[in-house]
């Protein structure tokens, strides 16, 4: 998280100014007042979020700020969303606003989205007079409480005195260390209320256990290096962790230097450019075969920024279960949450694979016989994609996308099928070209994220590819894309159907399709779209796929929908089965 | 207890704000902690509460806690204390039923753990008892002989034996 200097020049600029004004006249102003202008300190130049009637006091003062643009969604959900996927796409703290009770309460499962995914969203809401609080008054609801799980740390603020802090403090906490979400909870009169902004600026106090931050000790990294030099099928697994510390080139150096393979998470995917020939693909449930076939029969896994979690590792005990571990994280409690690692290094990956480097010379020369075994697994585990030309394949509507789109490109998705379509079809070649719910798994995330994503950037290209039933999720938001004219690209692979849970009754409750068929009643969702203001686009064929998607893709005007319609029985393959070793996938149907 | 499961006494320094409490009992709910006691109080310096906490599990289990709380902003420090020269004490009160023939067995008996009598009435004695938690759980066996009507229990509380905090 860093600011040009320009910025840093702006804001000096600006406190400067502050601190002059100040000797002259005591800074007097409202909570209200104090939460915008402790926003703006911060540079943040966006906020997403519904207004209501407990924040009203904070939306008038945002009506006067020049600095700031307001995005109004349609629902808070949806701003939340959207501010978690800007603050990823930007590299800078997402900030959202909602008002109390239902507002509060809507904006709660994007909230608990950034928390699972390390984003780092900055949450306000309003809340009812501190005098109602705990009446069970109108449109209260109680946001710290509700929020705790969900949130690094959050504030009640219960004296305008304290305003300017907590938001400094706020920021601070997101953006450090190991991101994620802050919310800060704001009765109505603490935002009407007076306070003096301090003098010399709001001050943090320093956190003694938290700001205790991990420097990396040389020793672990010595000890890493060494491993991993013995190592003779020594693999890397990346997870999102490369790209908040955005270490790719770091993380390159040492794979060249070690011509070590390397599998991404779902989160990390792009740390690597899928193309570069270290890469054999992502790992886990519906990862590629020779990245779970290779992890399996590894002696040595390195992983970084990445925590392991159960979609990752299958049976934990089968995981990797000839390697020694190696774990490279920013979170000390992440290391032996799931698995003890033989090698914990608690630090940033910049730092922690800059010093590696130095400390590794060349491979180990059984790493070639390695990469033998590797790529025979390549031939024998790719699944092929099949069937009549007349049905259009879900995995082909990715394949022309990527095709069709660059490197430039921001993919976002929903929750499903099409999920991981996407993550093994498309070609992702940076960090966070990928916006994904990965940990919570929050179909409708793909939508709100692709708005949030093209406001960050206004230049990239923004498709969302996703499903009729994660769309249809977040579908309100079309509002949002059309009033804001955000040239946003949503691919619809629709099956009619909620394909994952489908598939595992297909596979695992002996085909008993229960409430997961949803065609009837979903309407043309390129017709919606069009009744929006949008463009609607619809493909029923391979023929008509990719001149269909070149239309909408060319559309500039406001939102454009592809609306797909594939394969309805397709599944997603290779697959582990829930708690299965990784190394037992199925690589088609007729292996279930 | 299963194998490798055992107590865990921990001290917390943690900031003295509302909401600490429940955010701290909230994570050891959520991730499963087995938390035998907690108590908590205010330090010489009213910005900080010392908490003690006792954790039942193995020693990943014991190093999770200590990590995830170590996480919260609100926790100034966490420390592990098994291993570590402390003093360990829980208060109780215990209202055993007591009749004119066996109120001063009663009396003689919490003597004997250098427990006071705090109250007594026609048909109870109430027995302050502090000490370790094996100490009072010893008493409240025997008194149990007699019929316990009601007892109240602090949770331990610990601290690490002479060693200047400064943070106080």
């Amino acid at each position: 998280m860093s600011r040009t200097q320009e910025e840093n020049q702006a804001l000096a600029t600006r406190e400067e100014a502050d601190r002059e004004g100040s000797q002259h006249q005591e800074k007097k102003m409202t909570g209200a007042r104090a939460v915008i202008k402790g926003i703006e300190e911060e540079g943040v130049d966006t906020v997403f979020g519904i207004i209501g009637g407990a924040i009203m006091p904070i939306y008038d003062e945002l009506g006067k700020s020049e600095q700031i643009r307001h995005i109004t969604t349609t629902h808070e959900q949806g701003a939340a969303h959207a501010a978690d996927a800007y603050a990823r796409v930007k590299d800078e703290p997402g900030v959202v606003f909602a008002t109390s009770g239902p507002g509060a309460s809507n904006l709660m499962t994007g909230i608990a989205n950034a928390y699972m995914d390390s984003a780092p969203v900055v949450g306000f809401t309003g809340q009812v007079a501190t005098s109602l609080i705990g009446q069970d008054s109108f449109q209260e609801v109680d946001v710290r409480g509700m929020s705790d799980p969900i949130t690094k740390h959050n504030y009640l603020v219960m004296d305008p005195e304290e305003v300017p802090g907590t938001v400094k403090e706020g920021f601070h906490l997101a953006t450090s260390g190991r991101p994620g979400p802050i919310v800060i909870d704001l009765p109505k009169d603490v935002q009407q209320g007076e306070l003096t902004w301090p003098a010399n600026g709001p001050e943090v106090e320093e956190f003694e256990s938290y700001d205790r931050s991990p420097s990396v000790d040389e020793r672990d990294v010595v000890e890493l290096a060494q491993g991993l030099e013995r190592a003779e099928r020594p693999v890397v697994l990346v997870g999102g962790g490369i790209g908040h510390a955005d270490a790719s080139g770091e993380l390159m150096d040492v794979v060249e230097e070690m011509k070590l393979p390397v599998a991404s998470s779902l989160m990390g995917l792009g740390s690597v450019d899928s193309r570069d020939p270290h890469f054999i693909g992502m790992v886990g449930m519906h990862g590629s075969g020779p990245a779970n076939k290779a992890i399996a029969k590894s002696d040595f896994l390195l992983a970084v920024g990445t925590r392991l979690d159960d979609r990752i590792t299958g049976d934990v005990d089968n995981f990797a279960p000839n390697a020694e571990i190696a774990h490279i994280d920013i979170d000390p409690a992440e290391m032996g949450k799931i698995i003890q690692p033989d090698y914990p290094v608690v630090g940033d990956a910049k730092k922690v694979l800059t010093e590696l480097k130095e400390q590794v010379s060349g491979g180990n020369s059984a790493v070639d016989g390695w990469w033998k075994d590797i790529k025979s697994w390549f031939d024998k585990y790719t699944p092929e994609v099949s069937g009549e030309e007349s049905v259009l394949k879900p995995q082909k509507v990715v394949g022309a996308l990527d095709e069709m789109t660059g490197d430039e490109t921001i993919v976002t998705t929903g929750v499903g099928q099409h999920q991981m379509w996407a993550a093994q079809g498309y070609g992702f070649s940076r960090p966070n070209q990928l916006i994904t719910s990965g940990g919570l798994g929050t179909m409708g995330f793909g939508f709100p994220a692709a708005i949030g994503a093209q406001v960050a950037a206004p230049d990239r290209p923004v498709v969302s590819i996703t499903g009729d039933g994660s769309f249809q999720m977040n579908i309100q938001e079309l509002t949002t894309a059309v009033r804001e004219e955000l040239p946003v690209t949503v691919v619809i692979l629709r099956n009619g159907s909620l394909g994952m849970v489908r598939q595992w009754q297909q596979l695992f409750f002996d085909n008993r399709l229960v409430e997961t068929l949803i065609d009837e009643g979903t309407p043309s969702l390129a017709k919606v779209t069009e009744a929006y203001g949008g463009k609607g686009v619809t493909v029923a064929s391979e023929d008509d796929l990719v001149s269909g998607l070149e239309e909408a893709l060319s559309y500039d005007d406001g939102p454009s929908v592809v609306e797909c319609f594939v394969a309805e029985e397709e599944n997603v393959f290779p697959m582990v089965p829930a708690g299965a070793a990784n190394e037992d996938f199925i690589l088609e149907e007729n292996d279930a | 207890m299963p194998k490798g499961e055992q107590f865990h006494p921990l001290t917390a320094l943690v900031k003295n704000e509302s909401g600490v409490l429940s955010r701290l009992s909230g994570l050891f709910a959520r991730r499963g902690f087995n938390i035998d006691s907690l108590a908590v109080g205010e330090t010489k310096n009213p910005k900080y509460s010392r908490m003690s906490i006792v954790v039942k599990g193995d020693r990943d289990v014991l190093d999770q806690v200590v990590k995830q709380l170590n996480k919260q902003v609100d926790v100034i420090s966490v420390k592990d204390l098994s291993d570590k020269k402390h003093v360990e004490r829980e208060l109780s009160l215990i209202k055993v039923h007591a009749s004119s023939e066996n109120r001063s067995e009663i009396i003689e008996l919490a003597d004997i753990f250098d427990a006071r009598v705090a109250d007594v009435g026609k048909e109870f004695v109430m027995v302050e008892a502090t000490g370790s938690a094996e100490q009072v759980e010893a008493l409240e066996d025997l008194l149990e002989e007699f019929g316990i009507e009601e007892m109240a229990r602090t949770g331990r509380v610990v601290l690490e034996r002479s060693k200047k905090k400064q943070e106080e």
